[in-house]
């Protein structure tokens, strides 16, 4: 951890460091290293580059920061991959129908055979109750009305592959409905929602940016006085 | 009181003093123990207001600190804002 820890002394700016630099390392050196001095250096650092900064500059460095923190986030986030198949429903049974093999298609025993078959959520399955993880796979199946006497049955994975055959097996459980069209290729979606995380960390970064300048604009006056 | 650089200032009063010789004193009379960055954070500030000076030694890596004679004055004046407010609360404690 006294790597760590001498490390975080560059963060400090050069014209502290020249000054205070050797002192702070002799002092790690005499000292117990701990993990909260991490933070604690983390911070006295960030407080000494951004005592020379004025109100703008902070607050549009914490702008940058907060784009690309909200970037790398949303775009680390695995892609989603949808695959639909549209089936024909049996002429004078759509009311009554429709409901039943939906449930049936969405029940619990069908859906842990599906998990273990297909190896579905295996990290959650490990962290969570399978209640839990039949309630995600429930959540990332879609059946809806698609046009007269049509249905559409989808489904959402992080693999393209997965969600194109669980579409599939899912489809084979409408007994009597005809496969108008098969599961099709599966379709990368949420870009969109990806884009807006990103976004929103400009706007996010910059307000909390308003919040620390004045929190430290505070503390100076306070300790000028 | 909790303001790291009254208790470095407080510190400094007994003697001059590195660093580290600051952080283990401070924790033995206040029960605080300053991080490396608060502790390097109000020496800055301190140094900057003159109320703290640098005294010339060999080791430069353990530089020790002497308090100036602006630094006592202004630690006197907040001590006896603190003892103004420390009178009061106990007296107002035993009234209640």
């Amino acid at each position: 951890m006294k790597r760590v820890l001498r490390f975080l002394i560059y963060l400090y700016p050069a014209w502290w460091r020249r000054r205070y630099g050797r002192e702070l390392e002799a002092l790690l050196e005499d000292s117990g290293s701990r993990w909260r001095d991490v933070w604690d250096l983390f911070w006295g650092a960030m407080q000494m580059q951004m005592s020379k900064w004025t109100f703008g500059a902070i607050v549009l460095a914490c702008g940058i920061a907060g784009l690309a923190l909200a970037g790398a986030l949303a775009y680390s986030m695995p892609y989603q991959y949808q695959s639909t198949a549209i089936l024909k429903v049996p002429a004078a049974e759509t009311d009554t129908l429709l409901p039943e093999t939906a449930t049936a298609a969405l029940s619990r025993a069908l859906l842990v055979r599906i998990i273990q078959d297909e190896g579905l959520y295996l990290q959650e399955q490990k962290a969570m109750p399978m209640e839990d993880v039949i309630e995600r796979m429930r959540r990332a199946i879609l059946i809806r009305p698609a046009g007269r006497n049509l249905v559409a049955v989808r489904f959402s994975d992080a693999d393209p592959s997965t969600a194109q055959h669980v579409t599939q097996r899912l489809a084979g459980r409408f007994e009597g409905f005809e496969v108008l069209d098969p599961p099709s290729e599966p379709k990368r979606v949420g870009e969109g929602k990806r884009h807006g995380l990103a976004h929103l960390g400009f706007p996010a970064g910059m307000l909390f940016g308003v919040v620390l300048a004045l929190i430290l604009r505070l503390r100076r006056s306070q300790a000028a006085n | 009181m909790s303001d790291p650089t009254l208790l470095v200032l407080a510190s400094l009063a007994e003697s001059d003093k590195h660093g580290y010789a600051m952080m283990e004193d401070i924790e033995l009379f206040a029960g605080v123990r300053l991080g490396p960055g608060t502790l390097y954070g109000a020496i800055t500030r301190l140094e900057e207001r003159g109320w703290i000076g640098p005294v010339k030694t060999r080791d430069e890596r353990r530089q020790p600190y002497r308090i100036t004679a602006a630094g006592q004055e202004h630690l006197a004046e907040q001590l006896a804002n603190l003892s103004r407010v420390v009178k009061t609360g106990l007296s107002r404690l035993k009234q209640a």
